[in-house]
C-alpha cells in the first residue's frame, strides 16, 4: 500500500517535470538561438550554438534602439505606477471606510472598467481634446485609467482588513486626514502596495495596445512596440530577433522572480474571496 | 468620530478624474461616435444614426465570421485553461517534488507580453523548420506537421493553443489557492466513511472550489473577447480574413481611417462583454447560491 502510493507520486512528479518542458523548450530555443550567428539560427533549432555571439545583444540595443525603448518603458510604468496605486489606495480606503449609497456606487462604477473593454477611438478623441494624444503623459494617464479598476478592487479588499480603530486613535492624537494616511495605513498596506505595483508594472511594461493606436513617433516607442518594429526590419534575422526577446523580457522576469509571493497573491486575491 | 471629515472625499479627486476622464467617459461617448461617419478623410462629423450598424449587418459573412472567430477562441481556450489549469493545480497541491519551482515555471508565460508570446510562436509554428514539426517528426509523428497558421483547420486552434501555453499557469494559480482554503477534516471525515478519491473530487473539492471557477470562467471569458496581439502577430487575421477576430477588425478600420464603424464594432465588444459578464456572474452564484444551502 505504501509502495504504491510512493509509486503513484513518483509517476505524478515525472509528469510534471515533462509537461513543464513544453513551457520551458520554446524559452530554451529563444535562448540558444540568441547567441548563434544568423546562418545557424535560421532553423531555430535546439542544437547548441558553434559559437557564442554576444555581439548579437550589441546590435540589438544599437540598431534596435533598445535603450531608448527601455527609459521609455521604464518611465511609462514606473509613472502610471505611482499615480495608479496612490490614487487606488486613498481612493480605496475611504470608499471602504465610508460605506454610503454614495461610496457603493462610486466602488460599483470603478468595478465596470473590469470588465469592459476600452473603445479606442473616443479615448483617441478625448486624449486629443485634452491635447495629450500621441504624447508619453497621454499613454501614463491612460495606463492608470486602465490599471485603476484593478487596484481599487485590490486595496478596497485589503482596508477592510485594516481594523478602524488604529484610525481612530490617531485621530485623537491630533492627526489630520493626510497624515493618518500616510503615517499610519500606509505602512499597514505594504504588502497590498507591493503586490499593486509589480502587477501594474508587469502590465504596464507588457502593454502593445495602447502605443499601438496612441504613439506614432518611433523615438516615444516602449519595449514591445521597438520589438515589434525590430522583427519586421530583421525577419530574417532570427539570432537578432531572439536575442530582442531576452532584452525585452529580462526586467518582467527579474520583477516576477523576485516578487512571485506579492504577484501570485494578489493575483488569487480575488479567488478566495470569492 | 466624524467620518465626513476622517475620510475626506478630496482622497477621490485623481482616481476618480483619471479613470472618469480616460475610459468611463470614452465608454460613453463610443454609443455616440458609433453613429456618426467620422473618418479620416473628412474633418467634419455628421450623425448618421444606426448606419454603421446597418454596414456591419449588410457585409455580415464577414463580420459574423470575425465573431464566430472570437467565439471559437473564447470557449477553446476557456475549456482547455480551466481543465489544464485545474489537473495541474490538483497535482501540483499535493507534495510533489520540486513542486513550487514548478508552480514557477508554469506561471512565467503569465508575465510575459501577449506580444512576444506571438513572436515566439511564429518561429515555433512555422511549417519550414518551426520546432513543432521538427519535434513531431523527431518522435515519428512526422505527418502530423503542417503549416499550422496557414491551413484553414488548423490556423484558429493554434492561436488557440498559444494563448492556453500562455495563460494556464494564471488557472492554476487561482484554482491553487482555492485548494488551500479547503479544511482537510472534510476529506478526513470522507475517508472514514470510506469515501473514493474520485467520489472526493465530485462532491468534495469541486463544489468547494466553486468560487474560483467562478473567477476564472469570468475572466476566462472577459479577456478572451478581447483578444488582439496573438491574432495581430501569429497571423495578422489572415490568411484572407480566416483568422479575424472583433479586435483585428476594429483596428482594421481604425487604420483604413473608418472611425465611426471602428467604434461601432467596439460598440457591440462591449455589449457582447457586458451579457456574457452579467449572465455568467448570475448563473454562477445561483449555482453557488445552491451549493450552500
Amino acid at each position: 500500500m505504501r509502495n504504491r502510493k510512493r509509486m503513484e507520486l513518483a509517476i505524478r512528479t515525472v509528469v510534471m517535470w515533462l509537461l513543464s518542458l513544453i513551457i520551458l523548450i520554446p524559452l530554451l530555443m529563444v535562448l540558444l538561438n540568441a547567441v548563434k550567428s544568423q546562418a545557424e539560427a535560421a532553423t531555430m533549432s535546439l542544437s547548441l550554438p558553434e559559437e557564442f555571439h554576444f555581439e548579437n545583444f550589441k546590435r540589438v540595443i544599437k540598431e534596435g534602439k533598445m535603450i531608448r525603448a527601455m527609459s521609455n518603458s521604464f518611465f511609462l510604468a514606473i509613472s502610471s505606477v505611482v499615480i495608479t496605486n496612490l490614487g487606488a489606495s486613498m481612493g480605496a480606503f475611504v470608499l471602504s471606510r465610508r460605506r454610503t449609497k454614495g461610496t457603493k456606487g462610486i466602488y460599483f462604477f470603478f468595478l465596470i472598467g473590469l470588465l469592459a473593454p476600452i473603445n479606442y477611438i473616443p479615448t483617441i478623441r478625448m486624449l486629443q481634446v485634452l491635447h495629450l494624444m500621441n504624447t508619453m503623459l497621454g499613454v501614463v494617464f491612460l495606463f492608470s485609467a486602465l490599471m485603476l479598476p484593478f487596484d481599487v478592487f485590490l486595496y478596497y479588499g485589503f482596508v477592510s482588513t485594516v481594523p478602524v480603530e488604529l484610525d481612530e486613535a490617531a485621530i485623537i492624537d491630533g492627526c489630520k486626514s493626510f497624515q493618518m494616511f500616510f503615517k499610519i495605513e500606509v505602512p499597514l498596506m505594504k504588502p497590498v502596495i507591493t503586490t499593486g505595483v509589480l502587477i501594474n508594472f508587469m502590465n504596464a511594461w507588457n502593454d502593445f495596445n495602447i502605443p499601438l493606436y496612441m504613439l506614432n513617433r518611433s523615438e516615444n516607442y516602449p519595449v514591445t512596440m521597438a520589438v515589434y518594429n525590430f522583427y519586421g526590419t530583421y525577419v530574417s534575422s532570427w539570432n537578432l530577433v531572439a536575442a530582442a526577446i531576452i532584452v525585452s523580457i529580462i526586467p518582467v522576469l527579474c520583477v516576477y522572480l523576485m516578487g512571485q509571493k506579492y504577484i501570485i497573491s494578489g493575483m488569487s486575491a480575488g479567488a478566495v474571496k470569492g | 468620530m466624524n467620518k465626513k471629515k476622517v475620510y475626506p472625499l478630496y482622497f477621490l479627486i485623481l482616481p476618480v478624474v483619471v479613470y472618469g476622464l480616460l475610459f468611463f467617459l470614452p465608454s460613453m461617448f463610443s454609443f455616440y461616435y458609433a453613429m456618426t461617419d467620422w473618418n479620416s478623410y473628412n474633418s467634419e462629423i455628421h450623425f448618421v444614426g444606426f448606419e454603421n450598424y446597418k454596414t456591419i449587418l449588410k457585409d455580415s459573412q464577414n463580420y459574423l465570421h470575425a465573431l464566430g472567430n472570437t467565439l471559437f477562441f473564447t470557449v477553446g481556450t476557456t475549456v482547455l485553461k480551466n481543465g489544464l489549469g485545474l489537473f495541474l493545480a490538483l497535482i501540483l497541491n499535493e507534495r510533489i517534488k520540486g513542486k513550487n519551482l514548478l508552480r514557477l515555471i508554469f506561471y512565467l508565460p503569465v508575465t510575459m507580453a501577449p506580444l512576444i508570446v506571438g513572436l515566439i510562436f511564429t518561429s515555433v509554428l512555422n511549417p519550414s523548420y518551426g520546432l513543432l514539426n521538427s519535434v513531431l517528426e523527431a518522435i515519428g509523428l512526422g505527418n502530423l506537421a503542417t503549416a499550422w497558421l496557414v491551413k484553414k483547420n488548423t490556423a484558429m486552434a493554434s492561436i488557440v493553443m498559444v494563448e492556453v501555453w500562455k495563460s494556464v499557469g494564471f488557472n492554476m494559480i487561482i484554482y491553487l489557492a482555492g485548494l488551500q482554503t479547503i479544511s482537510k477534516t472534510y476529506f478526513e471525515a470522507a475517508s472514514i466513511d470510506g469515501a473514493g478519491k474520485r467520489h472526493m473530487l465530485l462532491y468534495i473539492t469541486l463544489p468547494m472550489l466553486l468560487p474560483s471557477i467562478q473567477v476564472n470562467l469570468l475572466l476566462n471569458l472577459i479577456n478572451s473577447f478581447k483578444v488582439f496581439e496573438l491574432v495581430f502577430i501569429l497571423t495578422r487575421g489572415g490568411p484572407g480574413n480566416m483568422t479575424e477576430v472583433l479586435n483585428t477588425l476594429v483596428f482594421g478600420e481604425f487604420s483604413a481611417g473608418r472611425y465611426g464603424l471602428s467604434t461601432a464594432f467596439g460598440v457591440c465588444l462591449l455589449l457582447i462583454t457586458a451579457i456574457i459578464a452579467f449572465s455568467s456572474l448570475k448563473i454562477l452564484s445561483r449555482a453557488m447560491g445552491g451549493e450552500e444551502e
